[in-house]
């Protein structure tokens, strides 16, 4: 037999050979010393090879039964889709109801009194734009019914009789129409932004909404005419409600904030009497008021008690009626 | 579950283990790897289950090494941040250096030779690593010794050029 090739020996010393060529290795090496020294060679780097594998062997752990390694059966597509399905229809509703809410539809609703706390803190007030003209129809008088705030101040059971607040105003609009245009003590009530109430507004509150006093009535009632803010636009200028002989003035602070102006007569004033009336009788207004100033800030002007309530801070109030002229 | 699986587990995890190991180089994802070649082993019960497991565990090394080189490259800023931020205690750094080598010396070998050198530590025999690569049975013994001995020629290669460089 020849020498023993390097494969022969391999498989020899891993045992890989069968008992034949077992036999026929071991006859060759026993009758050859080459053979028997690259034997021991091949053994050696053998041993050294399986030495160096093993320096790359990762630490022993304990292994896992192979009953834990079992996977419940694969669930059929539609048993995974339909959970996901329901979840993706539930997010969808709940991100188009949230989207809903959140919308405008149309024209955005007017701010009152009643609306939530404004953000705007301390800006000191800025004319209106006046690029836009009003509609024609709206010339001439302060507000109508469907584009004036509801005056959610005031209650029904303190509001005056509708008939004489429509006789009023039915009487007191022709005078105005006459006068479209003549001044006022609005710097420019026909530019003041018209708004359609939102429609919530127009159907809960439609009955609340008090006919529109003209300049000439407002006179009469305040012997004077209406103190207005300067540079903000007049929304309405109607009865306050909670005095026979008040007006409250509306005023766009901004596009989301109104101000109240409640002027009364001093001798006819009675701050008090009337804030304890409008707190027993209006929760709503009380709340309303009390989120604003336990008591709102006031200003005596000339002979005329101007109260400003408003969606800001006690301090913007102050500054906005500081900024009334007399 | 087949009473020849079990038996096979339990002797052959470990070896699946290692020769994973050696492939993938992360003791975790060896284990991980390992067990998911069983789980299927559970599903398709192979005749075969021994053989069957390593082709198994091959191809998922395999595909396991493509993701890698992918990464990799991602990570190659990191680990050089890594490894100077945290150095491993003495022992641990040694050991990590012999497997390096040992690494880096597989690498050199060709893909045959590096399989059914990995097989044989793994403990499949002549006929199954022949099955496995493809080879034939009479030319295992001259591969395994042609892989042992770049093996370690590389090895100490290595070693003799960190010697000179040291």
């Amino acid at each position: 037999m020849p020498h023993v090739d390097e494969g022969l020996l391999h498989a020899y010393l891993d045992g890989e050979l069968t008992p034949v060529e077992r036999a026929r290795v071991d006859e060759h090496l026993a009758g050859c010393l080459a053979c028997r020294t690259r034997l021991d060679e091949e053994r050696q780097l053998i041993e050294r090879a399986s030495t160096l594998l093993g320096l790359a062997t990762p630490s022993d752990r304990p292994s896992p039964p192979l009953s834990a390694l079992a996977r419940p059966r694969p669930r059929r597509f539609w048993h995974v889709r339909m959970p996901l399905a329901w979840a993706a229809t539930v997010i969808l509703a709940i991100g188009l109801g949230w989207k809903l809410a959140d919308t405008n539809w149309g024209t955005p609703p007017i701010k009152t009194m009643e609306g939530p706390v404004a953000s705007r803190q301390d800006e000191p007030a800025q004319p209106q734009p006046r690029s836009v003209p009003p509609p024609a129809a709206d010339r001439g008088t302060f507000g109508r019914r469907a584009t004036r705030p509801a005056p959610t101040l005031t209650q029904k059971s303190r509001r005056l009789d509708t008939t004489t607040a429509d006789q009023i105003a039915s009487n007191a609009t022709g005078a105005a129409e006459e006068r479209s245009g003549a001044g006022v003590a609005a710097p420019a009530p026909a530019a003041a932004p018209q708004r359609t109430l939102a429609p919530r507004m127009q159907a809960a509150e439609l009955d609340e909404v008090r006919a529109a006093l003209d300049s000439a009535t407002a006179r009469t009632i305040l012997g004077r005419e209406p103190l207005v803010i300067p540079g903000l636009p007049v929304r309405s200028i109607t009865r306050s409600g909670r005095a026979p002989n008040e007006i409250v003035v509306i005023q766009s602070l901004d596009s989301t904030h109104v101000i109240a102006l409640f002027e009364a007569r001093h001798s006819m004033t009675q701050a008090s009497a009337q804030r304890d009336r409008v707190s027993a009788s209006d929760t709503r207004a009380s709340a309303a008021a009390k989120a604003v100033s336990d008591t709102p800030p006031g200003r005596l002007i000339g002979d005329v008690m101007v109260e400003i309530q408003a969606r800001v801070t006690a301090d913007s109030l102050q500054k906005l009626l500081a900024k009334i002229k007399p | 579950m087949p009473d020849d699986l079990a038996e096979i587990y339990r002797t052959t995890y470990r070896a699946l283990v290692r020769f994973l190991y050696r492939k993938v180089w992360d003791p975790d994802r060896a284990e991980d790897l390992a067990q998911e070649c069983f789980a299927r082993a559970l599903v398709h019960k192979p005749d075969n289950a021994r053989g069957w497991l390593f082709v198994v565990a091959a191809n998922l090394a395999r595909d396991e090494a493509r993701k890698a080189a992918t990464e990799r490259r991602h990570l190659t800023l990191l680990k050089g941040e890594a490894d100077a931020q945290a150095p491993a205690a003495d022992e641990v750094a040694e050991a990590a250096a012999d497997r390096d080598k040992v690494r880096a010396a597989l690498d050199r070998l060709t893909p045959r030779d590096r399989e059914a050198l990995l097989l044989w530590d793994a403990g499949m025999n002549y006929d199954e690593i022949a099955s496995q690569t493809g080879l034939a049975k009479g030319a295992i013994g001259t591969t395994l010794a042609r892989a042992r001995r770049r093996l370690v020629a590389a090895y100490e290669g290595s070693e003799g050029e960190h010697a000179a460089r040291g």
